[in-house]
């Protein structure tokens, strides 16, 4: 990615409150970036492979950084990792789970097909807060992404 | 001088001729003398005096003056002329006794002369004479003279004497020895006989004598040794009287109407005459009764037995054969000059028994005649024809008066019954090594639950011999925890007949125990009375192992229920606690004892009670489900608590609430999230609970007896090994960890190894079981024998295998020593024990008193000393065992009538008690008119060779009946080869179950062609199984047999070579266990994943939104708060559904009313009505095809099912402008005709991308649609709790969607 150029994240919840809670605390923490919110995961992939009303890359653009929930309608959020890991054009995009779930398989399975790291939504409302704190200013501030091709 | 009596009495009379003539003469002298002139006469007279041979004198009567005596009486009493001649004889002492001249002198006087007397005299030297003395009396002028002649016969006295002593002697020998004489004329007149003469004519005394031959002929029969009459022309006596000379005519002398006959041998002699004519006949009767006899006795027995008798002398020429032994051993005429054991050569090739070919120096026949030895033996001989014979030998030096003279050979020949017993011994190895090479272990115990016999791979596992396991020894190896109910559950069984199954451990030989489940089922014979059971354990250790990973599963989340901070009451609709956990006590201080039964509002603090009762009240009334508040509870010692209580009501499928479910949490306690999360985990916990229970009706799977177990990447190397590996092997853990397989495989075994490997490897066996030798750490080999079994990972790449290793070189040694002892015992084996005995029936009206005779060797058959006892007829049978008595008595009857020989076999009680099997072969000679004379017999103990008999049939009736009744399928084949190639095989025999196994009829595939059973050009698993008959190595691998859906385990064993066998293990229960167990599985995973996820999901909501409100309150934000407040009701309400469908899952299969019918349509219309509303504000109709079923179940659950299905088509029912739902069932011909109902709608359908996703917990197609997901797991679970299964059908999107689904027990109606 080019120097300035805003992080375009693509935000995989079918929860509405959590989606709306995530959200929140993103704007909490000011990560003032293009934050995509899909539903579940077939739109995540169309999304990500252009399909129906995501075809336009110029509305839709590749996504610099997924952060994904793992229980979805239709397509599980497994699926969707597994299908961006398999494809040459997205699978060097860091992807993040993000999920309620701490089952032993889940975290085995995501990191299975390599996700970049496996966040546990906190119950308690600060960790939660200081949990998306934490994510803007690894993922924003400190990490570095590869040019764009 | 040697005269025999005629000769004498010849010269006595040749002698009175001479005097006659002498006398005569003289008298014709006087005449002359008188009538011609006395000189002329006179020396006539003196020349015939003086030259005649005999003595003369002549001398006066008077006085006895001697007046003149001739040369002859000088010579014979040396006295001189002058000594005697005018003296008296009287003086001269002529006479021995003087009396006796007086005596002659008056005999003279009255007979005027004296003839043919015999006198004693003395000569001059005073010598006894012996002479005859005639005298006639002259007249010499007026004085009467005499003239004596003397013969001297004191020679002849002498001889006669001797005669007579030899007479005497002659005479006593005559009538004392055997030989009878008898003299006749040639007119048939019998002159005399001497005593044995009589006795061979019965004749008492010799008044009885029959003078004449027609007499004899009346009154005896002649028979030539064939039993044919002699004509009287031909009789000895009547051939002699034709002149013809008799020599050594065999006959037999019979009395008419007496029975005993006499075999006789006569010879005869013509004593001729002067004209040639017979003069006389003497006939020489010589009695060979005895002999005869003995020898036919010996005929008999030798004819009557099997046994060929061969006697034979050093140089191996046949002395004698029997009938028997020339048929046994086909000897040829032409070969008579070869020795015994050449002329067998030539005949036959000569087996030993362990097929051996026997060189001319270890013929029986040479051994015995040339080495001296003695020889018992089996030996097959084939002949050059390739017909073979097995024959029984025994062959002894034969020795006569201390000498060797040669070989007696006894043989019989035992094809038939070695045939038999070959049969049958392959048949018991057959169903033994069956019986001993099936996977569980198989036992058989008698009608008292004595148990006489396990298979080997019982011994292998426990380690036990069969004489510490006999009987009740098996108690043994159980676990002392568990021995006595096992022992009162199997005593029972036996004791009802019922068949028997109980579980529990049975110790290794490593002392580790492992679970069997035993099962024991009794035998019955035709009157139904039990005789045996057969029993079988199969290790289930691994199905329990899997039971126990679950029951700790199980365990390790009621841990975590119990240390869960969120409190669960499960409360009935008078709101009293039913159910209470851990928390709950602890957050309230009572115990759960104190807690259960309690009224809710006991513990509630009074501020609160108007409160809770209007909550309570609403909930019981339907005004919501869910409620949730904070309250204060009392707890036990009195402080007041602060809780978060959520409440939801369970209700049943027509809105009655049944009972509600509190969940509560001390909410100073920061934690209330994860308490809640407990709370779900608590619901778990039934559910696992229920999984539990049907677990627990899991039937038991078999697993291979374990014992060396290794674990072996794919790399050939160990990874893991037990201590028992090490032990068989002889390295440390350590060591052998170092090790890859094929370092210690010893290397003729690797290829074979490799093979089996690269199979499993390959995918194409999950399992292979073959022997094959290890090194040992010091260099030995040992057998073992290996069970591998592949491990494979979710994408069933094979990644390790898991090896079982028995040590069987104890059985392979077991083996050797067995045959060894085999061959000893068969080398002191079979004796030809055989006596003989003898009937004479000479007494027909009483049978019983017939004479009998015994050998010897009948002594000691019968446990007697020879000649110990005296035998009767009585004595015999008193000796048959009674029941066997009429069976011997009828046979001889039967023998007697029909006249023919017998054989029987039946039982003796010996001397000294014991009881024995003999046969006995006897043969019954009767006279021309057919009457019985004599009983010849042999009996021969074959108490063993019975004995073996009876046991080989009863073991091999005992493993064939076990064959015919196994759980396990068994079929026997053949390989058939075509070049030398496997191209088929032949099923030869098959049990019952193996059709339970393979549907195959199991009496029509007996001899029929694999392929042409099977349908196929080459019948399954052929390659594998020829290798197992070549190898006798068994093989072992499971299958799925597609033709009737069966799981098999085939374990492929080969009995003999070119054979084999295949025991089916059905596994198909197993394997449906196993795949219900993994299913469980996943469903635990599913559940700890909803409890991890879905549950929480809520929870971080309301946590959030909580918070979120607190600000929005501080900020005065309105619309922010009810936004906040919108978020966290929704999320209560969505985890309270949750958690009610969660426990409405859990509820259902347990807690149910019992089953009742209802026919399908009052199930769907109930169903109907209660999403009535849903269907009309949707316009969809509902239609009923098919034929009319009844359902049998729980009602309730079908009606929730139908509900659910009718929800969902609703909801599902998209953009449809005329939508509808069919309800209907129909017979299914593709699932065996089952019944299968569906519900088809033509709604959105589903995409196929999701069709995997349908029936999981908790997923929803699409977040906008209502509900939480449950609905078809729900509707799965109800069907699988009634025995049937759920699928659907869907083309995708828009297409419409039909579900299917079989209930059990579903029937059509029939009007």
């Amino acid at each position: 990615m080019k120097e300035g150029e805003p992080l375009v994240i693509l935000f995989i919840e079918d929860d509405p409150a959590h989606a709306e809670i995530t959200m929140r605390n993103f704007k909490k923490n000011r990560i003032s970036n293009t934050v995509i919110h899909l539903w579940d995961g077939q739109q995540a992939l169309d999304y990500l492979f252009r399909q129906g009303e995501y075809a336009d890359p110029e509305k839709s653009p590749l996504p610099h950084l997924i952060l994904l929930d793992l229980r979805l309608p239709k397509v599980d959020g497994i699926e969707v990792l597994q299908r961006i890991r398999s494809n040459d054009n997205l699978k060097w995009i860091p992807t993040v789970i993000l999920t309620t779930s701490e089952a032993e398989i889940d975290i085995t399975k995501a990191y299975n097909y390599h996700v970049n790291s496996y966040l546990v939504k906190p119950l308690d409302f600060t960790k939660f807060s200081n949990l998306i704190e934490a994510f803007g200013f690894y993922w924003v501030v400190w990490n570095k992404f590869p040019q764009a091709n | 001088m040697d005269l025999s009596v005629p000769e004498l009495k010849q010269q006595i009379e040749t002698l009175e001729r001479q005097v006659e003539t002498l006398t005569s003469s003289y008298n014709e002298c006087l005449g002359l003398r008188q009538q011609n002139g006395y000189a002329k006469t006179d020396e006539k007279f003196a020349i015939a005096f003086r030259s005649n041979p005999n003595a003369l004198m002549l001398s006066y009567e008077d006085d006895g003056t001697i007046i003149d005596i001739n040369d002859s009486f000088v010579n014979l009493f040396k006295r001189k002329r002058a000594d005697v001649i005018g003296k008296s004889a009287l003086s001269i002492g002529l006479y021995d006794d003087p009396a006796k001249r007086e005596e002659i002198i008056e005999q003279l006087r009255s007979n005027g002369r004296i003839t043919n007397r015999e006198l004693k005299l003395r000569t001059g030297t005073g010598d006894e004479r012996v002479v005859i003395f005639s005298t006639e009396v002259l007249n010499l002028g007026d004085r009467r003279a005499l003239l004596s002649t003397l013969q001297d016969i004191t020679e002849s006295k002498k001889t006669e004497e001797k005669l007579r002593i030899e007479h005497n002697i002659l005479e006593a020998v005559v009538n004392n020895i055997g030989a009878g004489f008898v003299v006749a004329d040639t007119e048939g007149n019998i002159l005399s006989m001497n005593e044995s003469a009589l006795k061979i004519h019965d004749f008492r005394s010799e008044e009885e004598k029959l003078d004449q031959l027609h007499q004899y002929v009346d009154e005896f029969e002649i028979e030539y040794p064939d039993g044919t009459l002699v004509p009287p022309a031909k009789w000895p006596l009547a051939l002699a009287m034709k002149g013809e000379y008799v020599k050594d005519y065999r006959v037999r002398l019979k009395k008419r109407n007496y029975k005993n006959v006499k075999y006789i041998s006569y010879n005869a002699v013509p004593v001729h005459g002067n004209e040639g004519k017979p003069m006389f006949i003497v006939l020489t009767l010589t009695d060979n009764t005895e002999i005869s006899r003995r020898s036919t006795e010996i005929e008999s027995i030798l004819s009557c037995i099997a046994e060929g008798v061969v006697v034979y002398d050093r140089e191996g020429h046949i002395i004698r054969a029997n009938s028997a032994a020339e048929n046994i051993l086909k000897l040829k005429e032409p070969d008579k000059d070869l020795a015994l054991a050449e002329r067998v050569e030539k005949n036959y090739r000569v087996w030993t028994e362990d097929k051996r070919l026997l060189k001319t120096e270890e013929m029986p026949a040479y051994k015995a005649s040339v080495l001296g030895e003695t020889v018992k033996n089996e030996l097959l001989l084939i002949e050059a024809s390739g017909y073979p014979k097995w024959i029984n030998i025994s062959a002894a030096p034969l020795i006569i008066e201390g000498k060797h003279a040669g070989g007696i050979i006894s043989m019989s020949d035992v094809t038939a019954r070695k045939n038999a017993e070959q049969k049958l011994r392959e048949n018991e190895e057959k169903f033994r090594n069956l019986a001993d090479n099936i996977p569980p272990f198989t036992w058989m115990a008698d009608e008292k639950g004595y148990i006489f016999w396990f298979n080997k791979r019982f011994f292998e596992y426990t380690g036990s011999t069969p004489e510490e396991m006999e009987g009740w020894g098996w108690t043994k190896v159980h676990h002392p925890d568990h021995l006595d109910r096992v022992m009162k559950r199997f005593r029972k069984a036996i004791e009802t007949g019922a068949t028997w199954q109980d579980t529990f451990p049975l110790r290794s030989k490593d002392g580790e125990y492992r679970w069997f489940l035993s099962r024991a089922l009794p035998i019955r014979d035709q009157s139904g009375k039990i005789i045996r059971w057969f029993g079988s354990n199969s290790d289930v250790t691994e199905l329990r192992r899997k039971e126990d990973t679950l029951r700790k599963n199980e365990q390790r989340l009621h841990g975590v229920f119990n240390n869960a901070a969120i409190g669960i009451v499960e409360v009935d609709i008078n709101d009293r606690m039913i159910t209470v956990n851990d928390r709950a006590c602890g957050i309230l201080g009572y115990t759960r004892e104190e807690l259960i039964g309690k009224n809710i509002r006991e513990i509630t603090s009074p501020e609160d009670l108007e409160r809770t009762n209007e909550m309570n009240t609403r909930l019981h009334n339907g005004e919501f489900s869910i409620f949730e508040y904070e309250k204060r509870y009392v707890k036990r010692e009195g402080t007041p608590i602060c809780v978060h209580v959520t409440v939801s009501a369970v209700r049943d499928a027509n809105g009655k609430h049944l009972y509600s479910i509190g969940t509560f949490d001390d909410i100073s306690e920061r934690k209330k999230a994860e308490e809640a999360l407990r709370k779900s985990e608590r619901l778990y916990r039934k559910i696992a609970g229920d999984l539990r229970e049907n677990e627990q009706r899991l039937q038991a799977i078999f697993d291979y007896a374990a014992i060396g177990i290794a674990e072996v990447d794919e790399n050939d190397r160990f990874v893991e090994v037990n201590g028992h590996i090490c032990d068989i092997l002889g390295y440390r853990r350590e060591e052998l960890l170092q090790k890859a397989v094929h370092e210690i495989t010893y290397p003729e075994d690797i290829p074979h190894s490799r093979l089996m490997n690269q199979k499993l490897h390959q995918g194409e066996i999950d399992l292979s079981s073959y022997e094959k030798r290890y090194i040992k750490k010091d260099g030995s080999l040992i057998w073992v024998n290996i069970t591998i079994s592949a491990i494979r990972n979710l994408e069933g790449r094979h990644v390790r295998t898991v090896r079982t290793i028995e040590d069987i070189s104890a059985r392979k040694k077991a083996e050797e020593n067995l045959k060894q002892s085999e061959t000893i015992l068969k080398q002191a084996g079979f004796m030809a024990n055989l006596g003989a005995w003898v009937i004479d029936y000479i007494n027909p009206e009483e049978p019983q008193k017939n004479p009998l005779i015994w050998s010897d060797q009948t002594y000691r058959i019968f446990g007697y000393e020879p000649g110990s006892a005296e035998v009767t007829n009585d004595f015999f049978y008193e000796r048959v065992v009674p029941s066997d008595r009429p069976l011997v008595r009828e046979t001889l009857a039967n023998a007697l009538k029909e006249r023919k020989s017998y054989t029987v076999e039946h039982r003796i009680t010996r001397a000294d008690g014991a009881e024995r099997k003999v046969v006995e072969h006897a043969e019954i000679t009767f006279d021309s008119s057919g009457n019985p004379l004599r009983i010849v017999g042999a009996v021969q103990d074959i108490t063993e060779r019975k004995l073996e008999e009876e046991k080989l049939r009863e073991s091999e009736e005992k493993f064939r009946s076990l064959f015919e009744n196994i759980t396990e399928g068994v079929a026997l084949h053949e390989i058939v080869y075509k070049d030398g190639k496997p191209v088929d095989y032949r099923i030869i025999d098959v049990n019952p179950a193996f059709q339970e196994h393979t549907g195959y009829d199991y009496q029509s595939v007996k001899g029929r062609l694999a392929s042409e059973v099977y349908n196929s050009s080459e019948p399954p698993f052929l390659q594998e199984y020829a290798g197992v008959a070549e190898s006798g190595k068994p093989y072992r691998f499971n299958t799925f047999y597609a033709p009737i859906g069966r799981h098999l385990i085939i374990s492929a064993i080969s009995p003999s070579k070119g054979r084999f066998a295949t025991v089916f293990e059905d596994i198909t229960e197993q394997k449906k266990n196993e795949l219900e167990i993994k299913k469980k599985n996943e469903e635990l995973t599913r559940f700890i994943y909803t409890v991890s996820h879905d549950l929480k999901s809520p929870l971080v909501t309301i946590k959030s939104f909580t918070a979120y409100l607190k600000e929005d309150i501080a900020a005065q934000d309105k619309a922010g708060q009810d936004k906040d407040i919108n978020y966290i009701q929704n999320a209560a309400d969505k985890m309270g559904k949750l958690l009610d469908e969660l426990l409405e899952l859990s509820r259902i299969g347990r807690k149910e009313k019992s089953k009742t019918s209802a026919t399908l349509r009052t199930v769907a219309q109930s169903a109907i009505d209660l999403v009535a509303g849903r269907l009309a504000n949707n316009n969809i109709k509902v239609e009923f095809t098919g034929p009319s079923v009844m359902l049998y179940g729980h009602i309730e659950r079908f009606i929730q099912l139908y509900q659910n299905l009718l929800d969902n088509a609703a909801k599902f029912m998209g953009d449809q402008p005329r939508p509808f739902v069919e309800i209907g069932a129909f017979i299914d011909s593709e699932r065996n005709n089952e019944i299968v109902l569906f519900v088809r709608d033509n709604g959105s359908g589903i995409d196929p991308r999701y069709h995997h996703k349908i029936f999981g917990l908790f997923e929803k197609m699409d977040n906008t649609t209502e509900g939480t997901g449950i609905g078809l797991a729900l509707i799965k679970r109800i069907v699988e709790v009634h025995g049937g299964t759920i699928w659907f059908e869907s083309e995708g999107a828009g297409k419409g969607t039909t579900f299917y689904f079989t209930l059990e027990g579903t029937q059509v109606i029939n009007n």
